[in-house]
């Protein structure tokens, strides 16, 4: 089913009169309210099935969360609810492009959050284009979308690896041996790293790529071993690299080579032991245990909502983020239309779960300040806070 | 002289952890030649079946053996409700089992979670074997894979009752003459394959991602065991895993992970196409 609405949770009595429109909408035409309290729906697709189910539930909740604020602070336009519209693209192109089209069609969104892969993203940005629907994408990845409709809210490779690896080569250690999963954004990542490192006096000894679903890297760390690296590099994703670091941790060679790991957070966290995470080093935008008053209460907000376990990982913080930026845009721009909202959600300041961001107007990329944090005794510990971090325009 | 050797305890290691892990396919798709799609999730419910107990306070041994148990069960019910009335409709029995296959992955999710589930590595820390350290688990896993392959055998082809079990397979109707409960045979077998394939996953639990989706990375190379090695024969598997597992690993130690994986399944592709039968299989 695709369409569901907010009414699993508590909620207003707008809410629900949102959803219950919604509802009704679909199958008999649309009830005869009055033109201000039409509601602006807001397309929310994630994986929420086929193997991403957890970053799609985060994102899903970050989306979900700053729409329902707005809603509860009385909507937007003069009083004018959000009605969310969730679409499961199961992890899967075809089905992305498919939600897509519905969302587009059928619920006439005004804008599309998500997805969540790379694969996904590329999948849909034609019919995005096509109908000149807007899209808000808040995962990170390799960069290069250059497009009016198209709003990122990701960290890119120079967010995260240009910072780190001057901290890597005085804290870490200057021989690196990168490994990744073998597609676009660890290669993207690797020849990054590679190049600043390089440019920094570090050393490359290795750069191997693993399949996906690889589930025995004995080969690979013996090849670690053996290349007398004194930090690996991991940017493999997902469950694989829950298996390499449990097995990079058994063959004990934690204790002598440390691990920087992009993309690392309290998602991957919760699958490995303390003794296993223990040390890792990872870039990132947001942690739920950074100690600002604004993340803080973002916190504390996600949890009020979600229950009091809910882990809020920067996917969280990213998709509640650039959804608050659309609805602002919204505000400011007055109305729906696309083009004056597009243009409404650049070059205005926002603050973020960490710190005050913006929308830049040349590439509608968001430029993220970012944390060094540090896996100890099984939470993430924020060991270098480096502010904002500008990566090049992604327009050029 | 130490890489060499290092390897060769690689490729062993490679090896068996393939052969626990293909054992329960060899049973449920060599011998009874079912296609079964949902052998990767019996894998799953295997390691979920560890993490239920050892966070119901039990040990990691104890969730061990209750594994292979719980899989037994389910193994039986599978055979009761589904399989029993697909023997000889080949299509169907994969469509039906890749029904179930979703059927449980769904279940996992919602008892556990789509994350991934931390579990404590039993037996940490490494040992020295032949003057090269080696994690203690992992040399516990191939003494698991070469313990089990050796049992598997030994029931199978030394005693009675496996013997029974093959006759079943080989040719019903004499079996049935001969006054062999033919269908306890059949659930008895199925539930043996099931039961395998649990211990496999909760034997591999502690150094890979306990997710729901971790049963499908090593359903391929084990179907590719089977296929390579020869259908129908534990001394197949064997070889089969062996010739998997082996070169995954040796290629690996010079080339990409990712390269080497094409080159083994270039080779494979390759053997099916001139063995028709398997590595074991007759050559006519």
């Amino acid at each position: 089913m695709s369409i569901l609405s907010s009414a699993r949770r508590p909620l207003s009595r707008r809410g629900f009169l949102a959803g219950g429109a919604g509802a009704v909408a679909l199958g008999l035409g649309r009830p005869h309210l009055a033109r201000a309290a039409e509601p602006i729906r807001v397309g929310i697709l994630q994986p929420l099935s086929g193997g991403l189910e957890v970053l799609g539930t985060q994102g899903a909740q970050g989306a979900e969360l700053a729409l329902l604020e707005a809603n509860e602070a009385g909507g937007v336009l003069g009083g004018r609810p959000f009605e969310i519209v969730r679409a499961d693209d199961r992890t899967d192109p075809k089905t992305a492009v498919e939600r897509t089209l519905e969302l587009i069609r059928r619920n006439e969104v005004a804008a599309i959050v998500g997805p969540v892969t790379s694969a996904n993203r590329d999948a849909i940005l034609p019919t995005v284009r096509r109908f000149q629907s807007l899209l808000l994408y808040a995962t990170d990845y390799e960069g290069g979308v250059c497009d009016p409709r198209v709003f990122c809210y990701s960290a890119l490779p120079a967010h995260w690896v240009n910072p780190l690896v001057p901290y890597a080569l005085s804290n870490l250690g200057k021989a690196f041996y990168l490994l990744g999963s073998d597609y676009v954004w660890p290669q993207k990542m690797n020849a990054a790293f590679r190049a600043e490192a390089e440019k920094a006096g570090g050393r490359i000894l290795g750069e191997e790529y693993a399949p996906w679903g690889a589930k025995d890297y004995a080969a690979t760390l013996r090849k670690i071993e053996s290349s007398g690296a004194e930090v690996v590099v991991v940017s493999i994703v997902g469950a694989d690299a829950v298996t390499f670091v449990k097995q990079f941790a058994a063959a004990g060679l934690n204790k002598r080579i440390r691990m920087i790991f992009f993309g690392f957070g309290e998602n991957y966290m919760a699958g490995l032991s303390a003794a296993e995470s223990e040390g890792i080093v990872a870039p990132s935008d947001f942690v739920q245990t950074l100690d600002k008053p604004e993340a803080r209460a973002f916190v504390a907000k996600v949890r009020a909502r979600y229950g009091a376990g809910t882990v809020v990982s920067n996917t969280v913080d990213a998709h509640y983020t650039l959804t608050r930026f659309f609805i602002e845009g919204v505000k400011r721009a007055g109305s729906v239309d696309r083009q004056a909202v597009a243009k409404a959600m650049v070059g205005h300041p926002l603050t973020s779960g960490n710190g005050e961001v913006v929308l830049r107007e040349s590439d509608r990329h968001a430029d993220l300040n970012v944390l060094i944090v540090l896996a100890q005794a099984g939470t993430l510990k924020v060991v270098k806070d480096l502010g904002r971090i500008q990566a090049p325009s992604q327009c050029g | 002289m130490a890489t060499a050797i290092a390897l060769s305890i690689d490729m062993l290691s490679f090896t068996l952890t393939l052969l626990l892990v293909t054992l329960g396919l060899v049973v449920i798709f060599g011998m009874m030649n079912v296609i079964n799609m949902a052998h990767g999730e019996f894998f799953l419910i295997g390691a979920y079946a560890v993490v239920a107990v050892t966070r119901a306070g039990g040990s990691f041994w104890l969730g061990l053996v209750l594994a292979p148990c719980l899989l037994a069960l389910i193994g039986f019910a599978v055979e009761w409700l589904v399989i029993r009335h697909i023997y000889r409709r080949f299509i169907d029995t994969i469509l039906a089992t890749w029904g179930l296959s979703l059927a449980l992955k769904q279940g996992v999710i919602l008892l556990f979670g789509p994350g991934s589930q931390s579990m404590l590595n039993p037996i940490p820390g490494t040992v020295e074997v032949l003057g090269v350290s080696y994690p203690a688990y992992r040399l516990f896993i191939m003494g698991m894979g070469l313990a089990l392959a050796l049992g598997t055998y030994w029931l199978f082809f030394r005693t009675a009752l496996g013997l029974q079990a093959r006759g079943v397979i080989a040719n019903r109707a004499m079996a049935a003459s001969l006054g062999i409960n033919t269908r306890r045979m059949d659930w008895a077998t199925f539930a043996t394959g099931a039961a395998l394939a649990g211990f496999a996953g909760a034997v591999m639990s502690p150094i890979m991602s306990v997710d729901p989706q971790m049963g499908m990375g090593f359903l391929v190379p084990s179907f590719l065991a089977v296929l390579v090695g020869g259908v129908n024969s534990l001394v197949g598997a064997a070889l089969g895993s062996g010739v998997i597992g082996g070169t995954t690993t040796m290629l690996s130690a010079r080339l990409d992970q990712a390269d080497a994986q094409i080159v083994v399944f270039l080779l494979a592709i390759m053997v099916i196409r001139f063995f028709p039968q398997g590595l074991t299989g007759d050559r006519r």
